[in-house]
């Protein structure tokens, strides 16, 4: 197990390099190519440079996602720095990779796969067979639960391709082409190209979202930042092979030393101690559980859902101790869909299961019938607490 | 002389169906497709969705009146929500829909080996340029929704040089991150937003600090899409199908939209052009409906400031939905399924499936059991007299008088 972390800026390469022992490789995060990378060009140059002199891979992070007219103009900009030996190109929109197989058959692919879709085994096998041999890495959301994380690293690992997992890092919630933040100060001289404010709203119990706006658009971030140093030990059973640590946003990245240290000799005390000192506000998000589909059940009331068997109608229309309007929807290609002698169940929205004789059935004119069929409008005995959206089924 | 008529090309006009209602409404007013989502699989929990019968009733319905029905499955699936899907997906097949949109490359899959069904790449997946249809289509897609963020310039090139399918988004409300990429419910309201949970964060005021000064904006929300003027670029880029957002909308929204854009592209059909007298109108059909304030987005030039909409509320209605017809009784009366109150002396509009509105002064108003009422309440159904021409589930709508 190793460590992948960011190139930002210069600065952060004394730290790399006297971590290079455990340091898999560098992201190379260039404002050119990355969402939120701050690396010009001439600097990626640099690094490159340093980092070849001192024998440490790296990568390019092109992780932006491009309309047809943007891609254009970044796929000309790639072929100018194609060719500085990267390990391999870290891809999320799939037109980069369909370019990148296409165009560059020397280059190894690392998949994203952390925002999105792609919680299923399935969906992995598919990239993997689109992408073949050349898929070198696969980076997991980090809405996976750990179990599942164990059983992906499990099959990822036996096509030879590695798996790599934030440990630490913001989490990215939003992200737009569309300039949301400088329009709020058009008054204003902005003296930079990344702006970074914070939000926060009143609807919302969550105070502070860092949000941050560049030539690739908007993005807005968890206030609370990933961090999973405390369950380094279950990562490793986990079977991940590479623990990415994100300290983009951060003035160093010395957290990277403390992260090397837990995957060298893992402490759990040590790595509370390291988040209490951190300070911010960390998650581990839905490292250990992810129920974000449990509360689907509440927005909807599920009695007024209609269930197919034995469906009749619903009912549309009450007057207490007079009618109640049936809209016959169900019994299609029956005859008789409801007849005088038909028994009812009743399903009302709040619950209740009222059960009744049709003793008449009644035109909407006043005419009175002996049945009725589907898509016709009638009247029937109105039964105590049964309100209008209460689904009718036949016994 | 060969009736340039029925020569001319126009796409498809798609419309939401969050019910077996709103299908009816739509197709009754024009829509060519509607698409629909079941019990599971797709991206709005809280709409009421179709169980399996009502998925065969609405084929049924759309296919006796040459109409498609797609299904959406474009929840980002995890492992366990294949649970179930074989035999959706086989009910589906079985039942006849036209295609299944999908935004899950395993999904796909998953479909392409077990059924028959046509995949459609769902908005969802972001795809934004020629590569990334080349490589859906791959995958066997045959028609891609592209991301809302492309322009329709952009479009025709995907479609010439990947060789696939064309939806664009033509109208309605937008996602204002890349969709798929927006998981701000997942991690502060625990709903996926990806499976069904969006709880709309997007739309919520933020005040926004640099540490100098803040200020309140909703800066995140956008305008609604209207696409109205620019039908003669879709037709031109030769875009296979235009997408109304909108299922969890009501069937007068889904009536009036299909009904307008319908009419427009009837009408290009018989002039070759857009040309008409009717433009404004069909501009005005389209503000009756609720809506926050319209944009073109991004279908001709980027989206920029001019595109968000710096409100919490949509904009105030010239109109009220009354409701819509749920009986004509020949000669005798007309039910109303009411959804908003009017009373005696009211003028309503009731709108025919063709044709302009009809005008009726309520000079009567009873109960189903005959009584009679000087006013009506939502939820429930009125008698009001008969007027010719009027048929089931026409829309009807009054004048909001201030």
């Amino acid at each position: 197990m190793k460590t992948t972390t960011y190139l930002n800026n210069l600065n952060d390469l004394p730290n790399i390099i006297a971590n290079k022992a455990t340091i898999s490789e560098v992201i190379l995060a260039t404002r050119l190519f990355s969402q939120v990378g701050k690396l010009t060009i001439e600097e990626m140059s640099q690094a490159i440079d340093s980092l070849k002199s001192e024998g440490i891979s790296y990568c390019l992070e092109w992780d932006i996602l491009m309309t047809e007219s943007r891609f254009s103009m970044y796929k000309e900009q790639f072929r100018k720095y194609a060719d500085l030996e990267f390990k391999s190109i870290r891809l999320r929109d799939p037109g980069a990779i369909n370019f990148c197989l296409n165009e560059y058959p020397e280059l190894d692919i690392d998949l994203l796969l952390d925002t999105g879709g792609h919680h299923n085994l399935h969906s992995i096998k598919v990239w993997k067979k689109l992408i073949g041999e050349r898929l070198r890495k696969i980076v997991l959301s980090i809405e996976l639960s750990s179990g599942v994380v164990k059983e992906f690293c499990s099959e990822i690992k036996s096509w030879v391709v590695e798996t790599e997992l934030l440990v630490f890092g913001r989490i990215l919630l939003f992200y737009t082409p569309r300039n949301l933040v400088s329009p709020l100060y058009s008054d204003e001289k902005l003296e930079d190209d990344y702006i970074e404010v914070s939000g926060s709203s009143e609807e919302s119990p969550h105070k502070g979202f860092p949000i941050v706006e560049n030539q690739h658009g908007t993005f807005m971030f968890n206030t609370k930042d990933q961090f999973l140093l405390e369950y380094i030990d279950e990562l490793k059973e986990c079977g991940v092979n590479d623990l990415r640590v994100d300290t983009r946003h951060l003035e160093n990245n010395n957290l990277l030393s403390d992260v090397i240290s837990l995957v060298n000799d893992f402490d759990k005390d040590k790595a509370k101690e390291i988040k209490e000192q951190f300070g911010n506000s960390t998650t581990r998000g839905f490292f250990h559980v992810n129920k974000s589909d449990v509360l689907f059940k509440k927005l909807k009331n599920k009695r007024t859902q209609r269930q197919d068997e034995g469906f009749l109608g619903e009912v549309v229309d009450v007057v207490k101790k007079s009618h109640m309007a049936i809209l016959i929807k169900g019994m299609r290609g029956q005859d008789r869909a409801l007849s005088v002698g038909d028994e009812l169940r009743l399903t009302t929205p709040d619950g209740k299961v009222k059960t009744t004789r049709v003793h008449k059935i009644t035109h909407t004119n006043g005419t009175e019938t002996e049945f009725a069929k589907t898509g016709d409008l009638i009247l029937v005995a109105h039964v105590s607490g049964v309100s209008v959206k209460t689904m009718a089924y036949k016994n | 002389m060969k009736d340039a008529k029925n020569t001319r090309w126009v796409p498809e006009l798609l419309a939401p169906a969050g019910s077996l209602e709103k299908l009816k409404v739509a197709i009754s007013y024009g829509a060519n497709a509607v698409y629909l989502g079941g019990q599971k699989y797709g991206l709005r929990q809280a709409a009421d969705n179709f169980t399996i019968d009502e998925i065969r009733e609405g084929v049924e319905f759309a296919h006796e009146r040459g109409a498609l029905v797609y299904v959406v499955l474009n929840s980002f699936f995890h492992d366990k929500d294949f649970d179930g899907l074989l035999d959706f997906i086989k009910e589906l097949d079985d039942v006849g829909v036209d295609a299944v949109i999908v935004s899950d490359p395993g999904v796909i899959n998953y479909i392409a080996e077990n059924t028959n069904l046509e995949v459609h790449l769902s908005t969802q997946a972001s795809c934004l340029n020629v590569e990334s249809a080349k490589l859906w289509k791959k995958l066997g897609v045959t028609r891609i929704v592209l991301g809302r963020e492309v322009s329709i310039a952009d479009a025709k090139k995907i479609k010439e040089e990947a060789g696939v399918e064309i939806e664009m988004f033509v109208h309605g409300s937008m996602c204002m991150a890349y969709s798929g990429n927006c998981v701000i419910s997942n991690y502060t309201q625990g709903r996926d937003s990806n499976r069904g949970g969006c709880a709309h964060s997007c739309r919520f005021e933020y005040k926004i600090e640099d540490g100098k000064k803040e200020l309140n904006s909703y800066f995140m929300s956008s305008k609604d899409l209207e696409g109205i003027r620019l039908l003669q670029d879709f037709i031109d880029a030769g875009i296979d199908s235009l997408k109304v957002e909108g299922r969890m909308k009501s069937p007068m929204y889904a009536g009036t939209i299909s009904m307008v854009y319908s009419g427009a592209l009837a009408y290009y059909k018989e002039h070759g052009n857009f040309l008409s007298d009717d433009l404004l109108k069909w501009e005005e059909e389209l503000t009756k409906v609720t809506h926050r304030a319209y944009t073109q987005a991004s279908l001709v030039d980027e989206a920029d400031e001019t595109s968000i909409y710096n409100d919490r509320e949509h904009e105030d209605k010239t109109y009220r939905a009354i409701g819509k017809v749920a009986q004509v009784v020949d000669n005798e009366f007309i039910v109303v399924d009411v959804r908003s109150a009017f009373e005696l002396g009211e003028s309503l509009e009731i709108m025919p499936f063709s044709n302009a509105h009809v005008d009726v002064r309520v000079d009567h108003i009873s109960n189903l059991a005959g009584e009679n009422f000087e006013r009506t309440r939502p939820g429930a159904l009125f008698k009001i007299p008969y007027v010719a021409g009027v048929e089931v589930n026409n829309l009807v709508r009054a004048k909001v008088v201030s």
